[in-house]
C-alpha cells in the first residue's frame, strides 16, 4: 500500500471534481444548484475517500482536510454552498478500532457520507418516570469490559396513547454493565372505520405509558431509541439504571394493566460455534460489502442502488490506483456481473463481468429475477445469540422480525471494526460480512441499515436489513459472518412467537 | 534542472498592480521587483508592530502579512486558478461579510434527517448586509510599464513559523470552512487563515496566478521549500495535473480528464507522451512559477515546457509543438495591449530557431516527447 499513491488519487479525484463543477448548467439566476455539485462533484470524492480510509491507506482526518479544500475551492468559485463538516471521522469514543489505520478521533458528528443510508434516531423519554429506585447492590450482570448479558424475552406488551393502539414486542434484553437495553419493535393497529386509519404523526413514540419495576420493587425509567416508520416504530428500550445483578425478573409494564415479565436469572449461552480463520485482502472485502449492499436496495431503492453503483466504480478506481487492489482480482469483476444482473447498465465499474458469482450471490439474485415472489409472512423472532469473539469484536444477536414484508436482524457489538461512521454504509464496517442460509438453502445477505452508537465505550446496535425477507415459516437459519480473518457459521433456531 | 531559469521566475510578470479597500480610502497594493509593495503604507514593518500591539490592522497590511505568511502555502494551489478560464471571483463585499460573521457560523450544522438520512445542506444565505459603506466593486488589476532593468534575483523569504493572528469575529456562511483545522483545536486560527486566503484572492486574477507562482517557486528547486516536495509529491503533482489539464487538453483536443502530470526532477525539462490513455507528463514544479502562472502555458499552438530566458515582456522559451516533436525555442513577446485589457498576459512568438542554437542554456533544453 503506497499512501502517497492514495492521497495523490484523492487530489486528483478532487481536481476532477472541480473541473467537472464548472460544466455545470446554471440556473436561471446564473448559479449552480447546490444538489447538482454535490452529487456531481463532492460525492464521488467522498466515495473515493471512503475506500481508501476503509483500506486504511488514507486517515480519516487527512480525507477530510481534503474534502474541505474541495469544499473551499468550490465556494469561491460562487459553486456550492454546500455546508462542510468533518464527514469521516467518527465521533470521540463512539466506536471501537478502525478498520484500516488509526484514525483521529475527534470532531462532531458528520454530516454527509458517501451513501444515502439511515442513521440513528436520538433518545426520548423518560417514558415513564416515577421514583427511580436505589439499586441495592451494583449494576447488573456484566462488568463494563466483560461479555455482555442476553436474555431472550419473547413476550408482546400491549400499549395505548393518546397516539393509538398497538402492541410492542419485547425480543431479548442486553446488558451490558453500563447500560441495559430491550429490543423491540411495535406496530399500531388501524382504527376507525373500516380499521384503515393509522394515527397521524406523533412526536412521541408509541409507549409513553410504559414502565419497569423488578422483583425488589425498584422503579426504573425507560427511553427509547430507534425510529418511527409509521405506522412501525424499531429499536430498544433503555431501562435506567442498570438492574442490579441480584435482580431475579424485570417487569415491563403497558396499556391497561398488561405486563411482560423478563427473567433475568436465564440468560443466553455464548454459542461454541467454530472460528475458521480466513485471509481476505481489505480492498475485496469492501467492494464485497459494497456489492452486498447494491443487491439488498436493489429492489426498492434503485436510486439508492445506482448511488452504490456510481460510487463503487470510483471505490475500485481509487483502490487500484493506491495500490490496494490487485488489477487481478476477480471483485471488481463480480460487482460488474452483478450490475448488470439487476438491469443497471450503465455503470462505470472498471472490470468485466465475471463468468461467475459466489453461491450466495447467485441465490439473491435468482430471488430478484423470480416472476412471482412468494410472499412472506410477518412475525417476531427472539433470537438471542452470544457469537464468538471475531476480530476482536463481540456480537449479540438480540433480535429478528419481518414487519410489512422486511426482515431485521438485530446486532450488538462491541470493538467492532469500524472505519467510518455508521452512516458511510458499505465502508463502515469493512471488514464484516453477514449472510444467512435458511432451511431451504437459500442465501439472504443482511446489510446494516440503522445503527445506534454511543452505547458505551465501542459499543453499537446496528440493525440490519435482511434481503430477500425471512418468513414466519422459517423454522431456522445459518448466520454466517466473516471478517478478514475468521468466519463463524452459527446455527440460529427461529422461535416465531408472534405476528405483528 | 531546477525548473526555475536563472533569472528570477517573476520576471515574466509585469508590473502589477491593484486597489484595496483601506479604511475609508482605496489603497494601491503593487507587484513588482519581486516585492509587494504598499505605496499609501511607507512604514508597514512598523505598522505591523503596531497592529500587533493594539489590535488594530489596516487593510492593506493584512495583505500584505498574509501574502508573506502564505507564500509558501500550498493550499493556495488547491484554492487559486487552474487557468485563465478558471474565473475566482472574491469581491470586498465578500470580505466584509465574513469579517461581520461571528465565528459560530461555522459551526457545522447536522445534515441528518431524524431518521439519519444523509443530506448536504445547502448554505442559508446570510442576514441582509449591515448598514455601511456603499459597495466598491474590485478595481482591476493593471500592469504597471515594464520595469526596466531586472534587479538582481532575490532569494525566496525564509519560512517562519506562522505569527500570531488576531483572531477577528471572521466567518461567513458562504464559505465553508476552509481551513479549519482538523482536530488542532484551533478554529480561531482556522478562521483567521481564511480571512487571509480571501483577501489574497481578492486581488484579482493576476494576483491569484502571481500568488500560485510564489507558492510553486518556494517548491521548485532553489526555493524555501524545495527539500521538503518528497513528502508534499501528492499536493505538487496534483496541482500540476489540474493547470496542465487546464492548458494541455484543448491544444491536444483531449478531455482534461486524461491528462496526468507527475513531478519531474533532475536535469531536462522533463517528459510528455500521448499514450492511448491521454497525455502523461512530467514536469518540474518550477514550471508552474515560470510557465502556467506568467500565462505561457501554450503559445502559439505551442506547449511550453521551460522558460530560458525572461524580462517582461519579452520571453525565451523552450516549447513542444506536439508530443513527439522535438522541442524549439520561442522568442516571445507580450502583448502589452491585449494584456491591458484581458487582465491576463497574451504572448506571440517573434522567433523560432532549434534549441541550442542561440540563447538557449546548456541542459535547459533536455527532455523528452513521446507519440505512442
Amino acid at each position: 500500500m503506497d499512501r502517497q499513491r492514495a492521497e495523490r488519487h484523492l487530489r486528483l479525484v478532487a481536481e476532477a471534481a472541480l473541473r467537472h463543477a464548472r460544466t455545470l448548467p446554471s440556473d436561471i439566476s446564473g448559479e449552480v444548484h447546490p444538489h447538482d455539485v454535490f452529487t456531481g462533484c463532492v460525492r464521488r470524492f467522498q466515495w473515493a475517500a471512503a475506500a481508501l480510509i476503509a483500506v486504511g491507506a488514507v486517515d480519516a482526518g487527512q480525507a477530510d482536510v481534503l474534502l474541505d479544500e474541495l469544499q473551499a475551492a468550490l465556494a469561491v468559485r460562487h459553486l456550492s454552498a454546500i455546508n462542510s463538516g468533518p464527514a469521516f471521522q467518527r465521533p470521540a469514543g463512539a466506536a471501537g478500532p478502525a478498520a484500516g489505520a488509526p484514525s483521529p478521533a475527534a470532531g462532531p458528528e458528520a454530516l454527509t457520507g458517501p451513501a444515502g443510508l439511515a442513521g440513528p434516531a436520538g433518545p426520548t423519554g423518560p417514558l415513564a418516570g416515577g421514583p427511580t429506585g436505589s439499586p441495592a447492590d451494583g449494576p447488573a450482570g456484566a462488568p463494563a469490559c466483560g461479555p455482555p448479558r442476553l436474555i431472550p424475552i419473547g413476550r408482546m406488551l400491549p400499549f395505548l396513547n393518546e397516539a393509538g393502539r398497538g402492541e410492542l414486542y419485547l425480543m431479548s434484553l442486553l446488558v451490558t454493565g453500563t447500560q441495559a437495553v430491550v429490543t423491540a419493535v411495535a406496530r399500531y393497529r388501524p382504527f376507525g372505520r373500516g380499521a384503515r386509519i393509522f394515527p397521524r404523526p406523533s412526536p412521541l413514540p408509541p409507549f409513553e405509558g410504559v414502565s419497569a419495576t423488578d422483583d425488589r420493587g425498584t422503579s426504573y425509567q425507560v427511553y427509547s431509541h430507534g425510529g418511527l416508520m409509521r405506522p412501525d416504530w424499531s429499536g430498544h428500550l433503555e431501562i435506567r439504571p442498570v438492574p442490579p445483578a441480584g435482580a431475579r425478573w424485570l417487569e415491563m409494564s403497558g396499556a391497561a394493566g398488561a405486563s411482560a415479565r423478563i427473567d433475568l436469572t436465564r440468560p443466553a449461552r455464548p454459542c461454541d460455534a467454530p472460528v475458521e480463520p480466513q485471509a481476505a485482502p481489505a480492498a475485496e472485502k469492501l467492494l464485497e460489502n459494497v456489492a452486498q449492499h447494491i443487491l439488498a436496495v436493489a429492489a426498492e431503492l434503485p436510486g439508492v442502488a445506482q448511488q452504490t453503483v456510481d460510487g463503487a466504480a470510483d471505490m475500485v478506481a481509487a483502490l487500484e490506483a493506491a495500490g490496494t487492489l490487485s488489477p487481478f482480482s476477480a471483485v471488481p469483476g463480480y460487482l460488474a456481473t452483478v450490475c448488470e444482473r439487476l438491469g443497471i447498465d450503465d455503470h462505470r465499474i472498471p472490470a468485466r463481468p465475471a463468468a461467475r458469482l459466489p453461491e450466495p450471490w447467485l441465490s439473491v439474485l435468482a430471488c430478484y429475477g423470480r416472476r412471482h415472489r412468494p410472499t412472506v409472512r410477518d412475525g417476531t423472532a427472539a433470537v438471542a445469540l452470544l457469537l464468538p469473539e471475531l476480530d476482536g469484536a463481540r456480537i449479540a444477536l438480540t433480535g429478528l422480525h419481518t414487519m410489512r414484508g422486511q426482515t431485521f436482524l438485530h446486532v450488538f457489538g462491541r470493538d467492532l471494526p469500524q472505519a467510518l461512521p455508521a452512516r458511510c454504509g458499505p465502508a463502515a464496517y469493512p471488514a464484516f460480512g453477514w449472510w444467512l442460509r435458511d432451511d431451504a438453502g437459500h442465501w439472504h445477505v443482511a446489510v446494516q441499515r440503522h445503527w445506534e452508537q454511543g452505547l458505551g465505550d465501542g459499543e453499537t446496535m446496528l440493525e440490519l436489513r435482511v434481503v430477500p425477507p425471512l418468513s414466519h415459516e422459517t423454522p431456522c437459519c445459518t448466520l454466517l459472518v466473516t471478517t478478514r480473518t475468521a468466519q463463524a457459521g452459527v446455527h440460529m433456531p427461529l422461535a416465531w412467537w408472534a405476528s405483528p | 534542472m531546477s525548473g526555475l531559469p536563472d533569472d528570477p521566475w517573476w520576471q515574466v510578470f509585469p508590473a502589477l498592480e491593484t486597489w484595496v479597500p483601506c479604511g475609508p480610502d482605496l489603497h494601491p497594493v503593487r507587484f513588482q521587483n519581486g516585492r509587494l509593495g504598499l505605496p499609501a503604507h511607507p512604514d508597514a514593518e512598523g505598522e505591523l508592530v503596531f497592529a500587533a500591539l493594539s489590535g488594530e490592522k489596516a487593510c492593506c497590511i493584512e495583505v500584505a502579512a498574509a501574502w508573506r505568511q502564505h507564500a509558501d502555502d500550498l493550499r493556495v494551489l488547491a484554492l487559486g486558478p487552474r487557468g485563465p478560464s478558471d474565473a475566482v471571483n472574491i469581491s470586498w463585499d465578500d470580505i466584509q461579510d465574513f469579517r461581520s460573521r461571528p465565528v459560530s457560523k461555522y459551526a457545522r450544522p447536522s445534515g441528518l434527517t431524524p431518521r439519519g438520512g444523509v443530506h448536504s445542506q445547502p448554505m442559508h444565505p446570510g442576514p441582509p448586509a449591515q448598514p455601511g459603506p456603499p459597495a466598491r466593486p474590485n478595481p482591476p488589476a493593471r500592469p504597471n510599464p515594464p520595469v526596466h532593468p531586472n534587479p538582481p534575483v532575490r532569494p525566496n523569504p525564509p519560512v517562519r513559523p506562522n505569527p500570531p493572528v488576531r483572531p477577528g469575529p471572521a466567518g461567513s456562511p458562504r464559505f465553508p470552512r476552509m481551513f479549519a483545522g482538523h482536530g488542532t483545536g484551533e478554529p480561531e486560527r482556522g478562521q483567521a487563515e481564511q480571512l487571509e486566503m480571501l483577501l489574497l484572492l481578492a486581488l484579482g486574477p493576476a494576483f491569484q496566478m502571481l500568488l500560485s507562482g510564489l507558492v510553486a517557486a518556494a517548491w521548485s528547486d532553489g526555493g524555501a521549500r524545495a527539500s521538503d516536495r518528497p513528502r508534499h509529491r501528492p499536493v505538487l503533482e496534483a496541482a500540476l495535473t489540474g493547470r496542465l489539464a487546464a492548458a494541455a487538453a484543448p491544444w491536444l483536443g483531449l478531455s482534461p480528464d486524461q491528462v496526468d502530470a507527475r513531478l519531474h526532477e533532475g536535469t531536462g525539462w522533463g517528459r510528455l507522451e500521448l499514450t492511448a490513455s491521454g497525455l502523461r507528463a512530467s514536469l518540474p514544479a518550477g514550471w508552474l512559477a515560470t510557465v502556467w502562472a506568467g500565462g505561457l502555458a501554450v503559445v502559439d499552438g505551442h506547449l511550453v515546457v521551460a522558460v530560458q530566458r525572461a524580462a517582461w515582456p519579452e520571453a525565451t522559451v523552450l516549447a513542444v509543438p506536439e508530443p513527439g516533436s522535438g522541442p524549439v525555442v520561442l522568442n516571445i513577446r507580450a502583448d502589452e495591449d491585449a494584456s491591458c485589457a484581458g487582465d491576463r498576459a497574451h504572448w506571440e512568438v517573434t522567433d523560432r530557431r532549434a534549441p541550442g542554437a542561440g540563447h538557449g542554456r546548456p541542459g535547459s533544453s533536455g527532455g523528452e516527447a513521446g507519440r505512442p
